[in-house]
């Protein structure tokens, strides 16, 4: 006996995300995620003056703008042949150090917590099922963590202003580093809320992980998947400092090996778009999109690393850098990114540690007369993010965006693999199709963030429908 | 009194303080029996859902006590427990009874609004169109927040691609009251639902933006005028000069952000020494561009 | 004209703004929005009169400042510049000569409107030479008539260079 089921919208998450998975004896035998809002970024980019890209790239998403603004910048450094000062790369990665710390909190508190925790009377709260298995006490403890890392998240996005000038949608990013000084009351404004955060970290988030963990035991099993993990690279090689993270790097089932981007397509198979081939390089003008493709099902296009989906994330790193080694599975995940957020605390006072004060890291740029082209890939909060861009008579001709959540939501590609989230839900006991708790579970897990996964570039007429199934 | 309230200097100006003197009076009158808490239900639609990210950011009040005593949040996709159909059930009770709406991101008309599908609803899709146009019907106050709410924003930067609009276009004839910016400062925000919670409507100018946040240029508040008068001009980022060459947009902007800044007023973008884009001006972000010019700035001698 | 004259022009313009703005409360009664617009707007002046007698200090100590890289030019207060006539000056310019001045790499930037040529340069509403969207060197009457109807005091504030002829 088979029963389809549809949860849309897929709430906690960033965006707006369907999820439609056939149940089969109990068991998860066949997923699809899509995204469910359109903007069309890529599009827009065209013709707009190169610097603007930074801070118009970080309106693709609330939670992680700050991401957009470093991969921007990489991208603008690179076509413009600008070697950022060492200070530069230091302050620029402390304000992403602060988005880590804020989006990996509110990503635990608010939008995994209510999963498991039925938090105090608030109608806010109301939740439909009744697998919340955490003891009273320990329930109102954790609620009152939820009430309290509001206060600490709103911290980190404090630090980043101090630096950034605003957040979200900072100011500070920008191509050479960042536009403020490391004065001494910056770095000893950062550090004081700095230790406030990692104590809270510390005391409350991660314990709070494994006390979720022990009663959910089972999540050690589920949401696996493939098991591929990629990242582009976090807090490396620096000249002086070398990698406090984890250097570029994939896993396979053929092991552990250098990352090398020039291994990384775009295929259409399964996507909206009419193209020749179905296989296609990040720096490549894309097809036109074809909402009737009968064989499609998602705007989102699907990346493959060496024709292989990849997971990306803070798991995907932990295990990469041999910092954790428990496993791949939903659990894992959520572990991961709470020790994480201690990892990249440390790695922040690392580098206030390194600053030198009142050195002024911006000059004043010219674009190239010709063309010129450039790429920024970095790892941010949710894995590997891809700027590509091209430039002509001083404007940009050509954008391009990967996010983290492409790779973990695409669709499936003309070789049968399904995308790395769908492939997690495989195989997933599902208790009461009425009320499917373990599919947000296990999305969740990920942290989605389909404003990013779907800001996708469409050209040409219009579509005429788009139905949702 | 109370119209005077938080707006006029010699009030306090520190950071905060309007917010600050709205929520103390809410506490006051809460004291009296007179506060009443109202539904609130926040939409998401074609956006980044970065304002809902600012208003957690928000601090006296904050977002827990908006949460617990200033209203009922009955309706939020980033936070809300349920999930599936039984969300967007939630949506439709809470039409039942008198509520606030609030709504952030753009409406995209594109192929009758399916760019922008927010949930299920007896086994079809609820666009973004559909709900702002129900809800916006039936809405006791409703609240643009953010640029893409207020006139398209971001979302509907040329070309345009997904056909997106400001809530006003599908609600031509219900009045908004406008908060834009990119995102909003939280404090726009809380401080105008203090108001609505206590006292009804705040007073707007004639594009719908309270007075008490959005009436004053960012130019005559701004510290770095002086350069500006002397002809002091910032060649690049970093300089602690006057932006304008640059691209600034504070001649053009009414928000409060010289005085009361960002993040708990740690910093603005001009603190930052970088250029005001104008995110909370009408026509962000198309009129607003370009954010960053280098070549108004130098003077290249053998033209 | 000297700094100092010029500053001294804008303390007197400012005073009279004040004054108006006290005699226009007098009349409104009640706590109306219109009051309150007319004490912001009175705090701004007294804001601007504050800054404006920082500089005349600043002028009395010292030489009159020169503003680097701007030939021609003069300290713009930002809005209530009085200048000569339209027809004083009789420079022109054809579409292409207005096009140079597009306000990039040290170059002024000029804009016509109904014939006659403007200095923007230093304006406050011409951030890098654009303004909402529209460019410098260029003939922008159509634009102004569609945005500033009835306003056509806004150009009695701007220099003129010249006229545009075909
Ligand atoms: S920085 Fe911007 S707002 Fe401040 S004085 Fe200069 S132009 Fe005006």
């Amino acid at each position: 006996m088979s029963k389809r089921i549809v949860v849309n919208p897929l709430t906690r998450i960033s965006g707006f995300m369907e999820v439609d998975v056939k149940v089969e004896n109990g068991q998860v035998v066949d997923a699809q995620t899509k995204g469910n809002m359109f903007r069309g970024f890529e599009q827009m980019l065209m013709g707009r003056s190169p610097f603007d890209a930074v801070y118009f790239t970080q309106r693709i998403c609330g939670i992680c703008s700050a991401a957009h603004s470093m991969a921007s910048s990489l991208a603008l450094e690179d076509a413009l042949n600008i070697e950022p000062m060492e200070q530069g790369r230091y302050l620029r990665d402390i304000i992403h150090c602060c988005e880590f710390l804020q989006n990996h909190i509110r990503h635990f508190y608010q939008y995994t917590l209510p999963d498991f925790v039925k938090i105090e009377q608030n109608p806010l709260f109301q939740a439909d099922h009744t697998d919340f298995r955490v003891p009273a006490a320990a329930t109102a403890q954790l609620s009152r963590h939820y009430f309290e890392s509001l206060t600490i998240s709103r911290r980190c996005h404090e630090m980043l202003a101090i630096l950034g000038g605003k957040a979200p949608h900072n100011h500070g990013v920008f191509v050479g580093g960042v536009t403020t000084k490391a004065t001494a009351e910056v770095v000893a404004g950062l550090s004081s809320i700095l230790t406030e955060v990692t104590a809270f970290i510390e005391e409350k988030m991660v314990p709070d992980v494994y006390e979720i963990a022990r009663y959910y035991p089972e999540y050690y099993r589920l949401g696996g998947g493939y098991g591929n993990l990629m990242t582009y690279g976090a807090f490396d090689r620096y000249r002086e400092l070398g990698t406090l993270y984890v250097d570029p790097l994939v896993w396979t089932r053929d092991g552990k090996e250098p990352f090398d981007e020039r291994k990384i397509t775009e295929n259409i198979d399964r996507a909206w778009y009419r193209g020749a081939k179905n296989t296609y390089e990040p720096d490549e003008e894309m097809p036109e999109p074809d909402r009737k493709k009968a064989s499609a099902y998602s705007f989102v296009k699907a990346p493959r690393y060496d024709g292989l989906p990849m997971e990306v994330g803070p798991l995907a790193r932990l295990i990469l850098s041999g910092d954790y080694t428990n496993g791949v599975s939903a659990m894992d995940r959520t572990i991961a990114r709470a020790i994480e957020a201690l990892k990249i605390a440390g790695i922040m006072k690392t580098l206030l540690g390194e600053l030198i004060p009142d050195t002024d890291v911006q000059a004043e740029y010219t674009l190239p007369e010709t063309t010129a082209q450039g790429r920024g890939l970095t790892d941010t909060t949710r894995g590997g993010l891809g700027h590509w861009l091209k430039l002509k008579d001083r404007k940009l001709s050509f954008y391009q965006i990967i996010t983290p959540s492409t790779w973990d939501f695409s669709p499936a590609d003309d070789r049968g693999f399904r995308g790395v989230g769908e492939e997690a839900l495989m195989g997933t006991p599902v208790q009461n199709p009425d009320e499917p708790v373990e599919i947000g579970r296990i999305l969740r897990s990920f942290d989605p963030c389909m404003s990013c996964a779907t800001h996708v570039s469409v050209s040409g007429k219009p579509v005429k429908t788009i139905r949702v199934f | 009194m109370r119209g005077n309230q938080g707006i006029l200097p010699p009030e306090p100006m520190t950071n905060d303080a309007v917010a600050e003197r709205l929520v103390r009076a809410a506490r006051r009158s809460k004291d009296m029996g007179r506060f009443q808490k109202q539904n609130l239900v926040y939409l998401e639609l074609n956006g980044c859902s970065g304002n809902i990210i600012s208003l957690l950011n928000g601090r006296n009040p904050d977002f827990a006590y908006m949460v617990n005593d200033m209203v009922n949040l009955r309706y939020s996709n980033s936070l809300m427990a349920a999930e599936g159909a039984q969300a967007t059930e939630k949506l439709f009770e809470a039409m039942n009874e008198p509520f606030i709406l609030a709504v952030e991101g753009a409406v995209s008309l594109r192929d009758e609004g399916m760019y922008n599908v927010i949930g299920m609803h007896n086994g079809s899709p609820l666009t973004g169109l559909e709900a702002a146009r129900m809800l916006g019907e039936k809405a006791d106050t409703i609240l643009a927040v953010g640029a893409c709410a207020t006139h398209g924003g971001v979302s509907a930067a040329r070309p345009n691609p997904s056909e997106s609009v400001g809530l006003q276009s599908v609600l031509p004839d219900r009045e908004l009251i406008k908060l834009p910016g990119c995102p909003v400062n939280p404090r726009w925000f809380l401080g105008t639902l203090a108001h609505i919670v206590l006292y009804g409507k705040p007073d707007t100018d004639s594009l719908g933006r309270p007075l008490m946040f959005y009436s004053t240029l960012i130019h005559d508040r701004c510290p770095r005028r002086p350069f500006f008068d002397r002809g002091i001009f910032a060649e690049k980022l970093g300089d602690p000069t006057c932006l304008f060459k640059l691209g600034c947009r504070g001649p053009v902007t009414r928000t409060d952000c010289p005085t009361k800044e960002w993040n708990s007023g740690v910093n603005w973008p001009i603190g930052a020494n970088t250029p005001c884009i104008g995110c909370a001006q009408f026509g962000f972000p198309d009129a607003m561009e370009p954010f960053i010019s280098y070549d108004t700035t130098r003077v290249v001698e053998d033209e | 004209m000297s700094n100092t004259e010029l500053l001294r022009m804008r303390m007197n313009q400012l005073v009279t703004q004040a004054r108006y703005d006290l005699s226009s409360l007098r009349a409104v009664s009640g706590d109306t929005p219109e009051r309150r617009l007319y004490l912001q707007r009175l705090w701004d002046t007294v804001t601007d009169m504050h800054v404006t007698s920082e500089l005349l200090a600043v002028n009395a100590a010292s030489p009159p400042v020169q503003t680097a890289g701007m030939p021609g030019q003069v300290v713009n207060s930002g809005n209530s510049m009085q200048n000569a006539a339209p027809g004083v000056n009789s420079r022109t310019f054809t579409v292409e000569e207005l096009a140079r001045y597009d306000g990039k790499n040290g170059r002024a930037a000029y804009v016509a409107v109904n014939g006659i040529v403007y200095d923007v340069t230093n304006n406050r509403t011409w951030a890098a030479a654009t303004h909402f969207g529209l460019p410098a060197g260029k003939d922008h009457t159509a634009a102004f008539a569609s945005c500033h109807a009835g306003q056509e005091a806004i150009l009695a504030q701007l220099p003129v260079v010249g006229r545009l002829v075909q």
